[in-house]
């Protein structure tokens, strides 16, 4: 079954949840750390919010400030195979760069 | 800049849901210019996909699948079109309005004109003088109260140096003063004032119209794209078979 796409912030967000559930601002301050990358919370909401929507991820627990939110199996499938696309990009690039 | 009136900006079912923890993200940064625009992009975004902040119940274990209302994405639109118009409209309207129908000149010029001998005629209405040059084109100066017997003395004496071409002074009682009133003024007047109001009120209703029909369909719409959404889910296997089909009842009704 075809994956749904998921845009540059949604990938990171992925990422980050794929060593286990954190919260927003954990999320935020992770990605901050792999990638350099400060995303605003309109940013990471808007991609959490659309990440949730496609149940790539879900949030754990109840309402609060500190919800959790965790990787789905779809999820982890959907990241698998962005990553996958990513990395024959980057393949690529590399070999044409050597060339 | 506060960032929880910030956050107002948002729809109200997206605060509820990520109100807090937004809130929570903003206490630890400060709020640089960089991150307003951020939330002002997040809160549009928001209000333009109003079903992601929708929470799927089902997907959590039970209650009912919210039918997101139909998409205000047309009307903020039409909104959209309707405001730059009535700007449109506006802007012209007070331009039309400011702007002479006739070259303006300064009054120094206009006597200047009179005592070359190119006038021919000239009509005062209340401050405004319209003079017609022996040429045929016509200037307007603002005349006021001293000033005003300035032109006509430029005048007398003129007509008294030069009475073979004299100009004629008329004098009107003030009035629109748009030369071309005359000809046909309550037409004018008329249309002038209510071309615009009456294209707007047009437009509006014919935009009103078509709104309330796309939002039907917009409603319909949204109503299988949720199903299909909710079938994706149960392929997926999040939703179990007898969930999907709950659900699927509940949507149709």
């Amino acid at each position: 079954m075809a994956t749904k796409k998921v845009s540059p912030e949604g990938l990171l967000v992925l990422v980050s949840l794929a060593d286990g559930p954190k919260h927003g601002y954990a999320i935020q301050q992770d990605i901050e750390r792999i990638s350099g990358r400060q995303l605003g919370p309109g940013s990471l909401y808007g991609a959490i919010a659309r990440l949730e929507f496609a149940a790539y991820i879900e949030s754990l627990g109840e309402e609060g400030p500190r919800r959790p939110y965790r990787l789905t199996a779809a999820g982890s499938r959907a990241l698998a195979a962005d990553l996958a696309a990513l990395s024959r990009v980057t393949a690529a690039g590399k070999r044409r760069l050597a060339t | 800049m506060n960032a929880g009136r910030l956050l107002g900006l948002y729809p109200r079912r997206w605060r509820q849901r990520y109100g807090a923890e937004m809130t929570e993200i903003l206490e630890h940064e400060r709020l640089t210019a960089q991150f307003v625009i951020d939330l002002v992009r997040g809160a549009i975004d928001a209000h333009l996909h109003p079903e992601l902040a929708a929470p799927l119940l089902a997907a959590a274990g039970g209650g009912t699948v919210q039918i997101p209302p139909g998409s205000p994405r047309m009307r903020v639109y039409v909104l959209t079109i309707v405001l730059l118009l009535l700007l449109v409209f506006g802007g012209l309207y007070a331009y039309r309005a400011k702007t002479p129908a006739l070259p303006q000149i300064p009054l120094t010029q206009a006597l200047g004109e009179v005592q070359a001998g190119r006038v021919s005629s000239i009509e005062i209405v209340g401050s405004q003088a319209t003079l017609t040059l022996v040429d045929g084109s016509q200037r307007v100066t603002v005349a006021d109260k001293p000033p005003k017997d300035l032109l006509t003395g430029a005048v007398d004496e003129h007509n008294r140096t030069d009475p073979a071409h004299p100009v004629q002074l008329q004098y009107r009682s003030s009035g629109d003063s748009d030369p071309l009133a005359f000809i046909i003024p309550p037409l004018r007047t008329l249309l002038i004032t209510f071309l615009p109001i009456s294209l707007l009120a047009l437009l509006v209703l014919v935009l009103a119209r078509r709104l309330s029909g796309g939002e039907r369909k917009v409603q319909n719409a949204s109503r299988y794209e949720w199903l299909a959404r909710i079938a994706d889910l149960r392929d997926r296997g999040v939703l179990t078979e007898e969930e999907f089909q709950r659900e699927k009842k509940r949507l149709l009704e």
